[in-house]
């Protein structure tokens, strides 16, 4: 479990129990943090995030036509990133969502990532994220905080 | 108080009885025994064999294999054949890491010709085996590469200096499955898939040393080349970042195209499509393009043990007797001939961690086993032991020619996490048991502990009791590396 304090939300993610794979609670004041929790919360399954200095930006962007759902949006979001991870072999701790739109036909996400190349040195990689699933998938105004909370369990 | 009801069939297979109320389309079918069986039904994993039976065109049975646990969707160890006509394919039902599977090559070496050499070879084997994640394999792909790769499977690796032309006989398909369609396959799956060809991964994913520990069957141990104290070498890989991005990009298709069809989810992650409409048909040809992958990524693991043992050993691969047993999936969906009512039909058969177990004489069984069946490969915890089992002709008629696939969990990762420490663990297997395990995580170890898993033996017996595969030997680790 991986807990601070930052713009008033106490967690911003915690790792939940799944028998098979891994899962991760998600809150955020606005949708914006709330995606940026999640995107942390993933990178916080494979690797401490403290150990990855944020040194190297890099850019995702989505833009998706056609009607789509909040939660179906965070897991494109998720696989954006999990992606760059691969490809780029980077490691990711920061993340900084500067354009989020939802609209009926047209959903964008335009975002900072900051992260560094994979260094075995200094990065011990718990397990690799294989991708965010459906399953029991959850992103909701939340009752307590007047904010977000989710959930996403993910295929390790 | 459960929402279902459980008649006992015998002591080895449970009926889940057909309720309409809960959408259930066929009975559901486990075979477990009675711990087991509470095991499953304590998870709730029961609840995904019913949702499972509740899919469009599903035949008989919605079925579980004694490893069963709960997965996302689909159970893990979940079986479901579908209707060619009026069934559905869905990519929850194979999984993102398509054919995940396992392989096994004998050796003519035994425990004595190991010696102290143990240690030796598996620091040989950690610096030659890509892991996957943060490095990139040894093969880069291009576009047209991996397509040639697709279409070609082990055909492919074989013309291009990778593994033993013979190698192909001893995989299901004969290393190439029909009917791959790079079309289909994405530019950010190629992207994923390009570099990462004979790599091992991560998580459950490793290349074990065994000793033969045991042989049940004699007759048919001699058919596969096995004795007692023989050393082999097991190798669980799948499709990697190429298989999971396709299962990613046709889970969002089959979002919309349940939507289209007017099917009814009782969980997401089971969205799917009619076998013949166009997304299904496309999913189908793309999965087929990640099985290649699988076989070709296992092909290549094999190809880079091969050359670390013959530095080793200083001899060639050919002469240590290197030869695969047999390479086979645990995480697919394939159109198969099956009787249905008395009539042969082809039927499509999701196996989401369950193996394919086809008995004596099919003819998707290479001729040299054709008479004992289809060798099944059965890894159980890097602690205890791992098996080789064959399928029976029960398994035609009880399973759709379906076994388990492994132990199956049984404590949650970050349960794991929170009981064992990876370097406490890794002493105690070696001081204990001789076991040397090399891994990149010691968190990551921790995980994949013994004690986090069923025991496999457990499994394998109510199979075998069951009728659905047979034990042929048990293999125990000697060595460990994890991806």
């Amino acid at each position: 479990m991986y807990i601070w304090d930052m713009n008033n939300i106490n967690k911003r993610f915690e790792q939940i129990e799944h028998l098979s794979d891994i899962g991760i609670k998600i809150y955020g004041n606005s949708l914006k943090q709330l995606f940026e929790s999640a995107a942390e919360g993933m990178f916080s399954i494979m690797c401490d995030l403290k150990k990855i200095n944020p040194a190297v930006k890099r850019n995702v962007s989505i833009e998706e036509h056609g009607r789509m759902g909040l939660e179906e949006l965070l897991v494109l979001w998720l696989e954006n990133l999990l992606y760059k991870f691969e490809v780029d072999n980077m490691l990711f701790s920061r993340f900084k969502i500067k354009k989020f739109l939802t609209e009926d036909s047209r959903n964008i996400i335009e975002a900072d990532i900051f992260g560094e190349k994979v260094d075995f040195g200094k990065h011990e990689i718990v397990v690799a994220v294989k991708a965010p699933t459906y399953h029991m998938l959850e992103v909701r105004k939340d009752r307590n905080s007047r904010g977000w909370a989710g959930k996403v369990i993910f295929d390790v | 108080m459960n929402r279902y009801k459980i008649n006992k069939i015998n002591d080895f297979k449970w009926e889940i009885v057909k309720d309409d109320g809960l959408g259930m389309r066929v009975p559901g079918i486990i075979f477990a025994d009675e711990q087991l069986l509470k095991h499953a039904v304590d998870e709730n994993t029961i609840d995904q064999v019913i949702n499972v039976a509740s899919l469009s065109g599903i035949l008989k049975a919605s079925y579980a294999m004694p490893d069963i646990h709960y997965g996302y969707g689909f159970p893990i160890g979940g079986v479901a054949a579908m209707d060619k006509d009026s069934g559905v394919i869905s990519p929850g039902g194979v999984g993102f890491d398509i054919s995940c599977g396992v392989r096994i090559l004998r050796t003519n070496l035994g425990i004595d010709d190991i010696g102290d050499k143990l240690e030796n070879i598996m620091y040989k084997m950690s610096l030659s085996i890509p892991k996957g994640v943060g490095s990139k394999g040894k093969i880069k792909l291009s576009a047209s590469q991996i397509s040639q790769l697709f279409t070609g499977g082990v055909n492919w690796a074989i013309r291009n200096g990778y593994g033993w032309d013979e190698d192909k006989y001893f995989m299901e398909e004969n290393g190439c499955m029909e009917g791959a369609n790079p079309d289909f396959v994405s530019k950010r799956a190629v992207d994923r898939g390009c570099e990462q060809v004979g790599t091992l991964g991560s998580g459950n994913h490793f290349i074990e040393i065994q000793r033969v520990d045991e042989i049940y069957d004699e007759k048919a141990a001699g058919v596969l080349g096995l004795k007692k104290d023989q050393i082999t070498i097991m190798i669980h890989s799948g499709s990697r970042g190429l298989g999971h991005q396709i299962c990613s990009d046709y889970l969002k298709v089959m979002q919309q195209a349940s939507l289209k069809y007017g099917i009814k989810l009782v969980d997401r992650q089971l969205a799917c499509a009619p076998i013949s409409s166009p997304e299904g048909r496309r999913y189908y040809q793309a999965m087929v393009c990640a099985v290649n992958y699988a076989m070709v990524n296992r092909h290549c693991l094999a190809h880079w043990v091969r050359l670390a043992l013959e530095e080793i050993f200083k001899k060639s691969a050919k002469k240590l007797g290197l030869e695969l047993i047999y390479d086979v999936s645990h995480n697919v969906a394939k159109m198969e001939a099956h009787n249905i009512n008395g009539t042969t039909k082809e039927i499509c058969v999701h196996r989401k961690g369950a193996t394919r177990a086809y008995g004596p004489y099919h003819k998707d069984i290479p001729t040299a086993y054709r008479e004992i069946g289809q060798p099944v490969i059965i890894p159980g915890d890097m602690g205890r032991y791992s098996y080789m089992l064959l399928g029976t002709k029960e398994a035609m008629t009880e399973s759709f020619g379906s076994t388990c696939h492994g132990a199956g969990r049984l404590l949650s990762r970050t349960k794991a996490k929170k009981n064992i420490r990876g370097s406490e663990l890794k002493k105690e297997l070696f001081d204990k048991k001789g076991i040397v395990v090399m891994a990149g995580s010691m968190s990551g170890l921790a995980e994949e502990a013994p004690q986090a898993y069923k025991d496999v033996s457990r499994v394998v017996d109510i199979t075998q009791s069951a009728g659905i595969s047979k034990k042929v030997a048990k293999l125990c680790p000697l060595g460990v590396l994890k991806g």
